[in-house]
């Protein structure tokens, strides 16, 4: 499938910042950065994205649980879902990829090649 | 406490006894034996003194005889000058003897009579014109009589040597061996003057000094060995008595040597003589090391007879006040407690306390003390139970265990182990249990200790949760600072100042240092706490080793250093987890990278070193300094704590290594010298007879069967001979095609020869799509499969389907194994693996199917009751177990899968977790959850690998 829009979100501003740059400028997508799950709930309806790209561990809601959430909008029943997330617990890794995540990709990431990561993800 | 004092104190008292009669008892006869050993060992020495003086004045009598002998012979010898003292010297002789009946023992009494006797008889008897040899025997026989006589009181004496010989019994040593010697001595002087008088009979005398010589020799030798043997206990405390000895031997070895000197100037009267004078002199030495080494021992033996006595009065004595003491104490707690220790005769009361004891003991520990009959019924349970479960021992008697413990076994197997107990509410509780059976009364009995481990289970979890934060807090601003750095020195946000991107790199440099410092961090604490997944694998050794090379020469080129390969060991196989083994070849190879000089080589070989494989990796650096060997593999270590800036590194990765290898059963270990480098070598157990039945010999057969002809499309000259190389020690021929049109030409030339393509995307030219495309248009090529090798893992998803059969697709760096087996696949179609998939969910059932396409026949069984059925009838490479089954345990199969001829391999593939115990018997073990699709089918094909290679 091909991935333009792109609905990120993680609590931690400076992370926000360095993929903002990553996505929109080295990848060029389009992207909707959200700092908390709540926020991402009210950006989703109309950015209407292809992706979800979600940090895990957040204050109030977490990854999975802004992913459950999300998932209740119907247009985004079927959206595909990536998570960035800084635990290397490989637990943590299979939890998530129950939840049906594509992929899980481990923080720290190299922001010139994220985007073809996520490409190739995707494909 | 104190109603339970007064409680016990009939037991108290009898304890209280115990505390001081026992030590009284023990002082007593602690006291009794040392001073009976010292009693004894003063007798002994006694005795040991007194054996001496005799022995003494019978070698004087030896002595005395040993003159008279030789007067007869010179009185046989025509010279007078003495013999008119002979019956003079006899009969003092005699009268000495007899007076010893009067003072020496009793079991003396008849020898000395006898050689009484016998020197009557001899000097009554002897007649100057008989044989002069004769006398001289007829008085040598007294003599060995007299030595007799020696032997017999040395034996009576303690003087007689054994092999235990202590410091006080020096007399042994001394007394055995010297008379004997001495006598020795005096036979040959004897017959030296004999032979001085007689020179006709000189051979014959000469032949008997011979013979004495030897014997006397050999005493020497004897007496030598128990002087070394002295030498060990005494010669530093007694230096006096060594010289002596030495002095004894030195002139007795002398007098051997005059004797020697005698014998080839037998018959010269002059040579003779002056032998006899110095063999004279010798003697008189011999006779003063003697007395001296006597006085010695008599001294010494004296002092230790005083030392003994002193001993004796002190032990007595200590042994006395010891013994008031301890029963004045005992007398005066007594009176003190008289009213305490009150009645003492209540065996009732005793029992009742006992109980009472032991029931406060059960009432205080934490863990719960469960006693159930046979049957697992509930006896008894102490209160620590009780508030573990919730029930009251009233409720709980009579009631099975397993409503507090569902699925307990009384007879464990193992000693601890962790099961979940059910309080009265339901709650779950994790316990670890221990059980021990008791014969009580004749009835078997268990008792189960429980440990409410709630607490520590908390702790863990605790424990990983703070790995996890800490995991993530360190992260994530890791993860803002790598990022900006990256998109500032990638060029997104603009051109860097020349003068700014010096900092920005050292930064960066510094921001991957601290990463891998977090990645190490993680990777200890994982495997210390037993976190860290281990996939282990039965895989060929080889093709592991050159990806690690072909995945760290770019870090060795930094350096300057080339890797290579010394020594190869085709068919080694190994059971590892590969991703964890090249973490560890990482380690070790860019060690010796950094370590080697520049343009130096880093060896690395692979052999077999008895039952394991070693894995060394060999570099011509510097060596690793003594100081720092032993904590090499110890964490945070580097040889200078400022090679942490020269080097780089963490300092942990041979720590994880270590831990690493520990986990795969093997050990690691280095060989250095300073100044020539260093090897690091990895052993690891060989899988046994995988050698005989090794994968590239299989691949021979195979291509022996087929020789199959195969073209590798490909523009970079290395990568083509690699692939080339690859193939031909698989047993295939290959050409070589570097572009498009060179293939098509080629397939053109030889229409039909080629099985098998082998095709690089990327290609000069007309790229390696539209080359395929071309393929597929054409009748004669359509047919041919395709091993499409690209560098992107996505291209190969726009290729697959159509009429051109793409195989495979690999990435480079190129997996040998896998090439071969794709390979193989295609040229052999006949023997592709059977694979029966028992699996419930149809859907994972699909997924694994449309993974394994063209690698093997995938039969699909959903149940337990089929997959018997199946295997019964028919016969499978390989089975893919899930566990969770709608009738049963998957794990349930293995039995009925072990029984077969040619038993399948076994890998697992299920949700849950399984007990480790399995590992052994199954190739591998993937959990659903942890395992993507690539690994599964990897893992899939390495195992029909390696079970294909056994049929």
């Amino acid at each position: 499938m091909t991935i333009k829009r792109i609905l990120f979100v993680d609590d931690e501003e400076d992370i926000r910042t360095v993929v903002k740059v990553s996505l929109e400028k080295v990848g060029g997508f389009t992207l909707q950065i959200c700092s908390s799950g709540k926020e991402a709930l009210q950006a989703a309806p109309h950015f209407r994205p292809d992706l979800l790209l979600l940090d895990v561990m957040m204050p109030e809601m977490d990854g999975i649980a802004t992913l459950s959430a999300l998932r209740e909008i119907s247009e985004l029943k079927e959206i595909p879902v990536i998570f960035l997330t800084a635990s290397v617990q490989e637990e943590q890794v299979a939890k998530l990829k129950e939840h049906g995540a594509l992929d899980v990709i481990p923080k720290p990431f190299d922001p010139l090649t994220l985007p073809e990561v996520i490409k190739s993800i995707c494909e | 406490m104190g109603r339970l004092q007064r409680n016990y104190s009939p037991v108290s008292f009898r304890r209280y006894l115990l505390a001081t009669i026992v030590p009284i008892i023990l002082i007593l006869w602690g006291t009794f034996l040392t001073t009976d050993k010292f009693r004894s060992d003063i007798d002994f020495i006694d005795k040991e003194i007194e054996g001496l003086a005799i022995v003494e004045n019978l070698y004087d009598d030896i002595l005395i005889l040993q003159k008279i002998r030789g007067r007869r012979q010179l009185r046989i010898g025509g010279d007078n000058g003495q013999s008119e003292n002979i019956d003079e010297l006899t009969y003092k002789l005699i009268s000495r003897l007899e007076n010893k009946l009067s003072v020496m023992p009793h079991y003396s009494h008849d020898q000395i009579k006898e050689v009484v006797r016998y020197l009557k008889e001899v000097n009554d008897n002897l007649d100057d014109t008989e044989q002069p040899l004769r006398q001289f025997d007829q008085y040598t026989v007294i003599i060995e009589k007299l030595i007799e006589l020696i032997n017999t009181v040395s034996d009576n004496s303690n003087l007689t040597l054994d092999h235990n010989m202590n410091t006080h019994y020096l007399g042994r040593v001394v007394v055995s061996y010297f008379t004997e010697i001495a006598e020795h001595q005096g036979q040959i002087r004897g017959l030296m003057a004999y032979g001085i008088q007689n020179r006709r009979q000189m051979k014959l005398v000469s032949d008997r000094v011979i013979y004495k010589i030897m014997s006397y020799e050999q005493d020497l030798k004897k007496l030598k060995r128990n002087i070394k043997v002295l030498n060990n206990i005494n010669r530093a405390t007694k230096p006096d008595l060594f010289n002596h000895i030495k002095e004894w031997e030195q002139s007795t070895k002398d007098f051997i040597i005059e004797v020697k000197k005698m014998i080839p100037v037998s018959g010269n009267k002059i040579a003779s003589r002056n032998v006899f004078e110095s063999g004279t002199q010798t003697l008189k030495k011999n006779r003063r090391a003697y007395q001296s080494i006597k006085r010695e021992l008599l001294v010494l033996l004296q002092e230790r007879i005083s030392y003994l006595q002193k001993l004796l009065i002190l032990t007595s004595g200590a042994g006395g006040v010891g013994f008031l003491l301890l029963l004045g104490t005992t007398f005066i707690l007594y009176h003190s407690n008289r009213k305490a220790f009150g009645v003492i005769n209540i065996s009732h009361k005793e029992l009742k306390l006992s109980e009472i004891r032991h029931r406060t003991i059960l009432e205080t520990v934490a863990d719960g003390i469960i006693t159930v009959d046979n049957n697992g019924v509930i006896l008894v349970y102490n209160s620590a139970a009780e508030s573990m479960f919730g029930y009251e021992i009233k409720e709980a008697a009579g009631k099975n265990i397993e409503m507090l413990l569902p699925g307990v076994e009384i007879y464990p197997k193992e000693k601890h182990y962790e099961i979940e107990g059910v309080n009265k509410n339901g709650k779950i509780i994790p316990v670890e249990l221990a059980a021990n059976e008791m014969i009580l009364d004749d009835k078997k009995m268990f008792t189960v200790v429980v440990r409410d481990i709630t607490e520590r289970k908390k702790m863990d979890k605790l424990k990983n949760e703070f790995i996890a934060m800490v995991s993530h807090e360190l992260r994530t601003p890791l993860t803002s600072i790598r990022g900006s750095l990256g998109l500032i020195n990638g060029g997104a946000v603009g051109k860097v100042p020349s003068a700014a991107q010096e900092m920005l790199q050292i930064a960066s440099n510094n921001t991957e240092r601290l990463l891998l410092l977090i990645n190490d961090i993680l990777d200890i604490q994982k495997i210390e706490a037993g976190q860290m997944a281990f996939r282990f694998q039965n895989v060929p050794l080889m093709p592991l080793v050159e990806q690690a090379l072909r995945e760290n020469s770019a870090y060795a080129e930094q350096y300057g250093v080339r890797y290579v390969i010394d020594h190869r060991l085709e068919e080694a196989r190994v059971f590892c987890d590969p991703d964890r083994m090249m973490q560890v070849m990482a380690n070790l190879l860019s060690n010796a990278a950094k370590f080697s000089p520049r343009d130096e080589t880093v060896e690395v070989s692979v052999a077999r070193n008895n039952d394991t494989i070693r894995i060394s990796v060999t570099d011509h650096g510097s060596g690793i300094p003594e100081s720092f060997q032993k904590q090499i593999f110890e964490k945070f270590t580097q040889a200078d704590s400022s090679d942490v800036r020269n080097k780089g590194g963490t300092g942990l990765g041979l720590n994880i290594s270590k831990l690493m290898i520990e986990k795969h059963g093997g050990h690691i270990s280095f060989i250095t010298s300073e100044g020539l480098g260093s090897t690091f070598y990895i052993d690891l157990p060989e899988l046994i007879g995988a050698h005989k039945t090794g994968e590239s010999k299989n691949f021979q057969r195979v291509a022996k069967k087929k020789s199959a002809s195969i073209l590798i499309v490909e523009d970079e000259p290395d990568v083509a001979m690699l692939l080339k190389r690859m193939l031909a020690e698989a047993g295939y021929n290959s050409d070589i095609a570097y572009d498009a049109s060179q293939a098509r030409q080629l397939l053109k030339e030889n229409a039909g020869h080629y099985k098998l393509i082998t095709l690089d995307l990327v290609l000069p030219g007309e790229d390696g799509v539209s080359f395929l495309n071309k393929l597929r248009s054409d009748d004669s090529t359509r047919s041919i499969p395709v091993v499409v090798i690209s560098l992107k893992a996505g291209e190969t998803k726009r290729l697959t389907g159509g009429a051109v059969d793409v195989i495979d697709w690999m990435q480079k760096p190129i997996d040998q194994f896998r090439l071969i087996h794709a390979i193989r696949q295609t040229t052999a179609p006949d023997q592709i693996p059977r694979v029966l998939h028992v699996e419930d969910e149809i859907d994972v059932h699909k997924v694994v199917k449309l993974m394994l396409q063209g690698h093997c026949e995938l039969v699909s069984s959903p149940t337990l009751a089929a997959s018997k059925e199946a295997l019964n009838k028919e016969e499978f490479d390989l089975v893919l177990l899930d566990i969770g089954l709608p009738d049963g345990s998957g794990l349930d199969l293995l039995e009925l899968i072990e029984k077969q001829v040619v038993p399948p391999k076994v890998v697992i593939f299920s949700a849950q977790d399984v007990p480790e115990s399995y590992a052994d018997r199954v190739k591998a073990i993937l959990i659903k959850s942890q395992t993507d699709n690539r690994r599964l089918a990897e893992v899939i094909i390495g195992a029909m690998k390696n079970g294909s290679s056994e049929m």
